[in-house]
């Protein structure tokens, strides 16, 4: 009888000792073993950026019928590379030409700013198969192009590059002449809408 | 009629005389680099690698985590994905900070003594996709889920927002390129507006 009493109370002593270490160590979040971040590259560069975008984009798609419905936050820049402008001289006059725009849509840094909500086989409900890291990086592709699309869809292009040669004009308005002297100098914009990428 | 004619023609002759001998108001020169905002001068790319795979008893957290991993254990085959993806930082100088007290033209002497505001930092955000750089699910293991590569990429972003705000060492590197940049890129703007040139960078 003694040892029974023995045996429970140290039962419930492991049971309240588990209980109190679960509460207090499953609370962290899932860890996945990581590396230190590392440097990869610096690269030098002068960019006008005339247009930020952000957005929170919700999606629904499917890749060889794996679906997938997610909220993906965005950060999109329109910029124009001034370290490679093309610079004619005709007579006294010099003409700057306005370089193709360069839109770049990436996923916000902060932490939550990819998150699936569902994703599941539209073909096989018993045994499905999960989206492969292939699959999700073409839709990736697929919803960066879209919303790319967007962005010359809306005017956003338009409205950067003429922001651009707004900003240009009196920048490179004092340029000195091919002969040291100041002639007139011309900002021109050979695409006012941009030219939307072929992907 | 003559007398207020000479008058007249050494009043302009003192104008222009005045005009030559003082310094430029920088008011032009301010507005034209005020106007450009942000120009960015040089970008990082910072690389991060994350491992999903079955915890080791000892690593494993809490009752359930330890369960798991014991079971794990048990199971029959392997199950590890290694996923890499890269963050992109900008550094770049917004020149609307500028004020006129920064820009000091002497159009007689043809010098321009300019000082930037300071290089900041910003992050641009990161790669949609993710790199698979490794997978090896066998035997009766399940396939590794979007859900988890996506909470793994979560946790790989806390880490390297924290450790880039700790490492004081890779902001400095950018800041350092991107002034160096921005030393030679309006020091030649300024050479071709005609000024020979001090450009030096508020830290």
């Amino acid at each position: 009888m003694k040892w029974i009493k023995i045996m429970v109370a140290v039962m419930a002593v492991i049971l309240i000792g588990g209980f109190i270490w679960y509460l207090n160590e499953v609370k962290p979040a899932p860890d996945y073993k990581t590396r230190a971040a590392r440097i990869k590259s610096i690269r030098q560069m002068v960019d006008l950026c005339t247009v930020d975008i952000n957005e929170e984009v919700p999606i629904k798609d499917s890749i060889n019928g794996k679906w997938i419905v997610a909220r993906q936050n965005v950060s999109g820049r329109i910029r124009f590379d001034l370290d490679s402008l093309k610079i004619e001289e005709r007579g006294d006059t010099t003409i700057v030409y306005l370089p193709p725009e360069r839109v770049e849509v990436l996923e916000n840094d902060s932490p939550g700013a990819y998150e699936i909500l569902d994703s599941w086989d539209g073909r096989r409900p018993i045994f499905g198969r999960v989206l492969t890291t292939a699959e999700e990086n073409r839709l990736k592709t697929r919803w960066q192009n879209r919303i790319v699309r967007r962005i010359y869809n809306r005017g956003y292009v338009r409205q950067a590059r003429s922001n651009a040669v707004n900003i240009l004009t009196p920048l490179f308005g004092e340029l000195q002449g091919p002969f040291g002297k100041q002639g007139p100098v011309l900002i021109i914009d050979p695409t006012p809408s941009g030219a939307l990428p072929s992907r | 009629m003559k007398k207020v004619l000479t008058k007249y023609v050494f009043a302009v002759v003192l104008m222009v005389l005045a005009a030559c001998g003082r310094k430029e108001e920088p008011v032009d020169v301010y507005s034209r680099l005020q106007n450009v905002s942000r120009l960015e001068l040089s970008r990082m790319t910072v690389g991060k690698v994350g491992m999903i795979s079955d915890p080791a008893f000892g690593d494993a957290r809490g009752i359930i985590g330890k369960a798991e991993a014991m079971l794990d254990a048990v199971k029959v085959g392997k199950r590890i994905g290694v996923y890499s993806y890269d963050t992109y930082l900008t550094a770049y100088i917004d020149l609307s900070e500028l004020s006129a007290d920064d820009i000091d033209i002497d159009r007689e002497a043809g010098t321009a003594h300019v000082i930037l505001p300071p290089v900041r930092v910003m992050v641009d955000g990161r790669e949609p996709q993710l790199h698979e750089e490794h997978y090896r699910v066998t035997g009766l293991r399940s396939s590794i889920t979007p859900e988890e590569r996506a909470a793994l990429k979560a946790q790989m972003a806390r880490e390297v927002k924290k450790e880039l705000s700790n490492s004081k060492s890779s902001a400095d590197a950018l800041k350092a390129s991107a002034e160096a940049k921005a030393k030679a890129w309006f020091t030649q703007l300024l050479e071709n507006w005609g000024y020979e040139a001090q450009v030096e960078i508020r830290k």
